[in-house]
C-alpha cells in the first residue's frame, strides 16, 4: 500500500462522507460559498459601483424593484435614497460585513487561544488573573463599551476621521469583546487533555512546555475551537450590523449591511420598504447557513453528542 | 568506579494541607549498565513514585526532601529544569503502562518521532531524524516501518503501539530505561514479546532497566537483582533468583505465595490477609506488622533497619533475621 496523499486522505475522510449525507450542510455550504465568492469579487460581480459618486445620480433615488411598478430595467432591487443601485450597494456591504466578521473573529481566536492555553496549562494564579478578567469582561456589555468608545473616538478625533478608520475600529472592538468566550472554550479542552498521558510523556521524553503547549495540546482541542470559530463568525457579522445601525459603525458613504438597514429605516413607513428588506433577509440567509454549517460541524467532529 | 544509577536515602514528600505525607521513606537501590532491576509492591507502594523522583517529574505536590539521585556519578535531583531536560528522553527514558494513552492521538508517529530527536539534537536534519526512526523501528521488530511513519497511533494494535513507545525511549540511546508496568496492558502473548525485546536491547545496548512492577512472575523471569518495596520502604532486595527462591521477609514470602504456579491444581489461591496501610496512617515499627503472620512484639514498637545478611548480596528489613 503506498502512503496516502493529503487528497487522498482528505478525500476517504469521515468529514467528507458525513457531509455529502447531510442534505441541509450541502446546501448552506453552496450558498455561503456563493455568497463569499459574489461578495469577493464585487467589483466584477456587481453591476455599479456604490463608492463611484460620479455614477450615481440623485434622480434615481428610492426606485423600487424592476417587478414593481415605475421599477427600472437597470436596477434590478430597485435604488436606495442616493440612487445608488441596492444589489451592488448589498454585494459591496457584504463584502464589509465578512471582511470585518472574519478578521475580529481571528483576532477574538489569536486573543483567546492564547490565553486559553497558557492559564490552562500553567494554572494557578495566571489562570486565576485571566479567567477573573473575563468574568469581569463579560459582564459589561460589549454595546455599551462600543458605543462609549466610539463616542469618545468620535469627538476626539472628529467623524471624518473616524469614518476613515471604522474597519479597524469594529474589528478591534468586536475582537476584543469576545476573546473570553475561546479562552473559556480553550481552557476548558487543555484541562482535560493536560491531564492525559501523553502530555506527561512528551515531558518525559523532555520537551520544552512551549512546545508541548502548542504542538501536542492545542491540536488535540482544535475540534471545538472550529465550532466555536463558525458561530463566532456569525455573531461578529451581526454584532458589526448591530453596532452599524446603531449609526456606530460603517458610514452611509460606505455602508455595510447593518447600515444599509439602517438607511432603509427612516424610508420604510414612506413605502420604500426594499432599501431595509433585501440587505435584512441577506444578513439573515448569510448568517443562518453559518450557523446552520457550524451546528453540523458540532455533530461531526463531538460524536458523543447524542443526536435525538 | 561509579554506578549507572545510585539512589541513596531518597525521602520523597507530598505536601499536603494538614502537612507532609511521606511516600517514600529512605529507599536506596543501584543499577549498573546493562543490568536489570525490578521494583516490586502493591498499588501504592511507592514504585512509581520513585521511578518519576529519578527523572524528577513527580506530580505536585510531591517533592524530594532529602537523599540524592546519582546518575553516571552526578546528582540529578537538584538540577535546574533546563539541564535536567538534557538528562530526561536523552539520557534516561521512561515507558509507560498504557500505550493507548501515552502517544498523541493527532500527530503521526513520524512526527512525534522526529520531534522526540529535535528536542536534543537541534541541528538534526529531517532526514537524518526519519532515517533515525526507521532503524529504531525496525530494533523493535515493527514490519514495514517507512509505512508505517506516515500512521495515527490508533491505526495500531496495544502490543505495536508499546513497541513504538520503546522505539521512541530509544531513539537518543539511552543509558537507563525506566519500564513503569510497561506490559501490565497487554495480554499475556503480548507480555512475553515485550519483555523479550526489552531483555535483548538491554544486552545488546548495554542500557540499564528499571522495571517497575507489581507481577512477581515477570520480573523474576526478567531481571537480575529485585527491590521489593512495602508502604514507601523497602522491605528486602537481593539477587533475583535468590530472592525467589528462598525469600526471607514475610512479606516477600506471601508475594510468592500468592503466585499461582507454585500451586498444585484444586486448590484455593494464598493471599496475604489484609490491604496496604493508607500512607496517612502508617502503623508504628514495622508497617507490614498487621498483616504479618510472624508479627512479634517488638515489630509493634521498632522499625526493623534495612540489613546486609552474611553473604553480602541480600538486605532485608525483618525482626525475624536481627
Amino acid at each position: 500500500m503506498k502512503t496516502k496523499s493529503t487528497w487522498q486522505r482528505f478525500k476517504d475522510s469521515y468529514i467528507l462522507y458525513s457531509f455529502f449525507r447531510d442534505p441541509v450542510a450541502i446546501i448552506s455550504c453552496v450558498i455561503l460559498v456563493t455568497l463569499t465568492i459574489v461578495a469577493f469579487t464585487a467589483p466584477v460581480s456587481a453591476p455599479y459601483d456604490p463608492y463611484d459618486t460620479s455614477s450615481i445620480s440623485i434622480l434615481d433615488a428610492e426606485l423600487p424593484p424592476v417587478w414593481m411598478d415605475g421599477g427600472d430595467t437597470n436596477f434590478l432591487l430597485g435604488t436606495d435614497d442616493q440612487g445608488r443601485d441596492l444589489l451592488s450597494t448589498m454585494i459591496y456591504g457584504m463584502r464589509v460585513s465578512i471582511i470585518i466578521g472574519l478578521c475580529a473573529v481571528a483576532l477574538q481566536a489569536v486573543l483567546g487561544v492564547i490565553i486559553g492555553l497558557v492559564a490552562g496549562y500553567f494554572g494557578g494564579k495566571l489562570d486565576s488573573f485571566f479567567m477573573r478578567l473575563a468574568d469581569v469582561q463579560l459582564s459589561f456589555s460589549y454595546l455599551m463599551v462600543a458605543i462609549f468608545v466610539s463616542a469618545v473616538l468620535q469627538a476626539a478625533i472628529g467623524v471624518g476621521r473616524f469614518e476613515e478608520i471604522a474597519v479597524p475600529f469594529l474589528i478591534v472592538v468586536i475582537g476584543l469583546a469576545q476573546w473570553p468566550q475561546y479562552a473559556r472554550t480553550v481552557r476548558a479542552s487543555v484541562l482535560a487533555e493536560k491531564k492525559k498521558e501523553y502530555v506527561e510523556a512528551s515531558r518525559v521524553i523532555g520537551l520544552r512546555s512551549n512546545r508541548i503547549m502548542w504542538r501536542h495540546i492545542l491540536p488535540n482541542c482544535l475540534s471545538p475551537i472550529f465550532v466555536l470559530s463558525t458561530i463566532q463568525v456569525a455573531n461578529a457579522i451581526m454584532s458589526e450590523a448591530a453596532l452599524s445601525f446603531l449609526g456606530l459603525g460603517m458610514p452611509p458613504h460606505k455602508p455595510s449591511l447593518g447600515s444599509l438597514i439602517n438607511i432603509g429605516f427612516e424610508y420604510m413607513l414612506s413605502g420604500s420598504w426594499w432599501i431595509t428588506a433585501f440587505p435584512g433577509f441577506l444578513l439573515v440567509v448569510l448568517i443562518l447557513v453559518i450557523n446552520l454549517l457550524g451546528d453540523w460541524l458540532r455533530d461531526v467532529l463531538n460524536p458523543k453528542l447524542y443526536k435525538g | 568506579m561509579t554506578k549507572l544509577l545510585e539512589v541513596n536515602d531518597l525521602v520523597v514528600n507530598f505536601a499536603l494541607r494538614f502537612g507532609d505525607l511521606t511516600a517514600l521513606n529512605g529507599i536506596s537501590f543501584d543499577v549498573d549498565s546493562g543490568e536489570r532491576l525490578g521494583l516490586v509492591g502493591e498499588s501504592g507502594a511507592g514504585k512509581s513514585v520513585a521511578g518519576f523522583s529519578i527523572i524528577n517529574l513527580i506530580s505536585k505536590p510531591g517533592y524530594i526532601a532529602s537523599g540524592a539521585v546519582l546518575f553516571e556519578g552526578r546528582d540529578i535531583s537538584a538540577l535546574s529544569t533546563e539541564q535536567m531536560r538534557h538528562i530526561r528522553g536523552n539520557r534516561i527514558s521512561m515507558i509507560f503502562q498504557d500505550p493507548m494513552m501515552t502517544l498523541n492521538p493527532v500527530l503521526t508517529i513520524g512526527t512525534q518521532m522526529v520531534e522526540t530527536l529535535k528536542a536534543h539534537r537541534p541541528k538534526i536534519s529531517r532526514q537524518e531524524a526519519e532515517r533515525i526512526a526507521l532503524e529504531k523501528l525496525s530494533q523493535v521488530y515493527i514490519p514495514s516501518p517507512e509505512k508505517r511513519l506516515q500512521q495515527y497511533p490508533h491505526e495500531f494494535s496495544g502490543g505495536m503501539r508499546q513497541r513504538i513507545v520503546i522505539a521512541i525511549s530509544l531513539l537518543t540511546d539511552p543509558a537507563l530505561i525506566i519500564a513503569d508496568e510497561p506490559t501490565t496492558a497487554l495480554d499475556v502473548t503480548i507480555q512475553a514479546e515485550i519483555m523479550d525485546l526489552l531483555m535483548e536491547l538491554c544486552t545488546t545496548q548495554k542500557m540499564g532497566l528499571i522495571l517497575i512492577s507489581h507481577d512477581l512472575g515477570v520480573v523474576s523471569q526478567t531481571t537480575q537483582k529485585i527491590t521489593v518495596m512495602y508502604a514507601g520502604k523497602i522491605v528486602e532486595s537481593g539477587p533475583t533468583h535468590d530472592v525467589v527462591a528462598a525469600p526471607k521477609h514475610p512479606y516477600t514470602q506471601g508475594l510468592i505465595s500468592a503466585l499461582p504456579q507454585g500451586l498444585h491444581g484444586g486448590k484455593r489461591l494464598n493471599q496475604i490477609p489484609g490491604s496496604m496501610p493508607n500512607l496517612t496512617s502508617i502503623p508504628p515499627g514495622c508497617s507490614f506488622h498487621p498483616r504479618c503472620t510472624h508479627a512479634m512484639d517488638i515489630c509493634i514498637q521498632h522499625t526493623p533497619e534495612l540489613q546486609t545478611d552474611e553473604t553480602g548480596s541480600r538486605q532485608v528489613a525483618c525482626h525475624l533475621y536481627g
